[in-house]
């Protein structure tokens, strides 16, 4: 199923503060990973997971080191590049679900794909297949005050994957969800990348989606120390 | 993404009412203002400051409260001036015409139709200048035909002449009412039994060919500020009707300082429910943010927010001018509002709202999607 590698870290590097204070975040991290994997970044808190996600997805630039995603180089040409890879090519799950209050489930995937430019006609019809695929088009009217945090996590999934994004990016997706939705949005994101050749990047301390993963990258104090491949091949 | 606008705001309507409510407010001052100073403007010197003259001649002692007489040595220097093209002697600017079938008494403005027509509005068509001349014609307005009873071809008489409407108009065309012609007038005194000769209160003069306006004014200024005169131009008339009726009249000047600050304070407090409805979704927008969605169509959805507080705004702050106005009007303060001015009062409002929405922008621009890692 997977093929060639289509993100790759090039010694990476990132430090913040200054002086005596400065503390490095990353330190030359570099691997590939393939396209349609899921690939967990494992660490204590602390350890660079989140600053290398922020890195290779186009949301903070790296000190050091290259990202080349689908051959091209993310940091190339400063914050554009970058923001055209995000907008272009990625999708994202945070912790927090980030739904609009205001907003029924239907909407919060919609609303959106029309900022992204997607046609009224595509757009619905796109959310109401997502909200499918997550087990929500019974909950669509709902809002996120109507659903559990579980839902909502769902409902960001929708979100994000009816963008058909090439990259997905999570950080820590499961650490505020019980057993039972944990599993679901594993589940879900394996899915994805299976289904849509989606490549997935997640940060996560949470060992209960290591079954879910092809591979996992731990990392201690911002380097690198073990790459596992092959769970799921 | 007017949808997401409009949920946003039903969602943080606690917020965004407290801004409503105070741009309500301002709206109120705004029409009020506007309404006091248009009363005022529509009472004073209206004939010359809508007439095709471009120069005026007023005593030197008038002012917005009363309307001062000319000597006769500046009517008579006016005629023998070298800088006047041609001139018409204002005496009488309105006449009554009876009462129509509708009960109510028609009074009328007088205009000069006949060419060079200085005293007629610059904006009157020639076919409306023709009508006027027929013998005892009237134009009427809309607003007078509704009062009045009266329509076209319909008459009205007063001591035995008989007055035919030849035509309707917009009131805002003329000089703020019906009209007829001089000539129609001296029909009219003709049948009066009027003992003493009408003043003059003002001299409409259009200069000689080769002259400008402005060699016309100051030339004329040297000729008649020793005979109790001063010559201005029509758009110096009109500014000098604003500046004494500001100087004036208090009530015009409260309700401007009013406006003024309450529109300040409108702005700042909008301003302010903005960013906090900004801050309270700051991870939401983010999230569009990093998903690819571009910062200017997030600032869209900020400003759409802030268009529909203005006109929701705009239509209590218009029903309560137009109470204001009522309840001024039995205190014998007079508010006029053109219906030409609702979209400005509405603009003005709008644009107070989209400044305070704007002012929240540097916030959007400022969120980074990265501050959405843990």
């Amino acid at each position: 199923m997977t093929t060639a590698a289509v993100l790759s870290a090039q010694a990476i590097s990132k430090s913040f503060g200054r002086g005596v204070g400065k503390v490095h975040a990353l330190h030359d991290v570099s691997f590939s990973v393939e396209q349609g994997s899921l690939t967990l970044l494992k660490g204590a808190s602390g350890s660079g997971k989140s600053c290398l996600l922020a890195a290779l997805s186009g949301l903070q630039r790296p000190e050091g080191g290259v990202v080349i995603a689908m051959g091209t180089d993310v940091w190339g040409r400063g914050g554009r590049s970058a923001e055209r890879f995000r907008r272009q090519y990625c999708g994202y799950v945070f912790q927090t679900p980030g739904l609009f209050p205001s907003l029924t489930a239907l909407q919060q995937v919609f609303v959106p794909l029309r900022l992204l430019g997607v046609p009224a006609g595509d757009a619905k019809a796109r959310a109401s297949q997502y909200l499918d695929l997550v087990g929500l088009l019974d909950r669509a009217q709902s809002k996120p005050s109507k659903l559990s945090g579980g839902q909502n996590q769902r409902v960001a999934i929708a979100r994000l994957l009816a963008k058909r994004p090439a990259f997905i990016f999570c950080d820590e997706p499961t650490s505020a969800l019980d057993g039972r939705n944990a599993l679901m949005v594993a589940s879900l994101l394996r899915d994805a990348a299976r289904s849509q050749g989606a490549t997935i990047l997640c940060a996560t301390h949470d060992e209960r989606l290591v079954p879910f993963a092809d591979r996992v990258l731990e990392l201690e104090e911002g380097r690198l120390v073990s790459d596992l491949q092959g769970f799921n091949s | 993404m007017n949808a997401l606008a409009q949920l946003h705001l039903s969602h943080n309507w606690l917020r965004a009412w407290f801004a409503i409510l105070t741009l309500i407010l301002a709206g109120v001052a705004i029409y009020l203002q506007l309404g006091l100073s248009n009363y005022f403007l529509s009472r004073y010197a209206l004939l010359e400051r809508q007439a095709t003259a471009p120069i005026v001649v007023l005593s030197e002692d008038q002012n917005i409260e009363q309307y001062e007489k000319i000597p006769h040595g500046v009517i008579a220097q006016v005629g023998r001036s070298a800088l006047v093209g041609d001139f018409e002697v204002i005496r009488q600017k309105h006449a009554y015409l009876g009462i129509g079938p509708g009960g109510e008494g028609l009074r009328v403005n007088v205009i000069d139709p006949i060419p060079p027509a200085l005293s007629a509005p610059q904006i009157m068509s020639m076919e409306a200048k023709r009508l006027l001349q027929l013998p005892n014609s009237v134009l009427l307005t809309d607003e007078d035909a509704r009062m009045t009873g009266l329509g076209l071809g319909d008459e009205v008489e007063r001591e035995g002449v008989r007055f035919r409407v030849v035509g309707l108009m917009d009131g805002n065309l003329g000089p703020g009412g019906s009209l007829i012609s001089r000539q129609t007038l001296d029909v009219l005194n003709q049948n009066l039994d009027r003992k003493h000769e009408t003043p003059v209160y003002s001299i409409l003069v259009a200069p000689k060919n080769g002259k400008s306006v402005g060699q016309t004014i100051a030339g004329l200024n040297r000729e008649l500020n020793s005979l109790g005169a001063q010559v201005m131009s029509r758009e110096r008339l009109t500014q000098k009707v604003i500046e004494d009726s500001l100087k004036r009249n208090r009530d015009i000047r409260a309700f401007l300082y009013l406006a003024i600050v309450v529109g300040v304070i409108a702005l700042l407090i909008i301003s302010q429910a903005i960013h906090a409805m900004m801050a309270g979704q700051r991870v939401e927008f983010a999230t569009l943010l990093a998903m690819g969605v571009p910062k200017w169509r997030v600032a869209i959805l900020v400003l759409e927010q802030t268009v529909w507080i203005g006109l929701i705004a705009s239509a209590f702050a218009l029903s309560g001018g137009l109470v204001g106005q009522l309840v001024l009007e039995k205190a014998d303060v007079y508010i006029l509002l053109y219906p030409a001015q609702v979209p400005m009062v509405t603009g003005a409002i709008l644009a107070t709202s989209c400044l305070a929405g704007m002012m929240s922008l540097p916030t959007i621009f400022g969120l980074k999607p990265v501050e959405l890692l843990r």
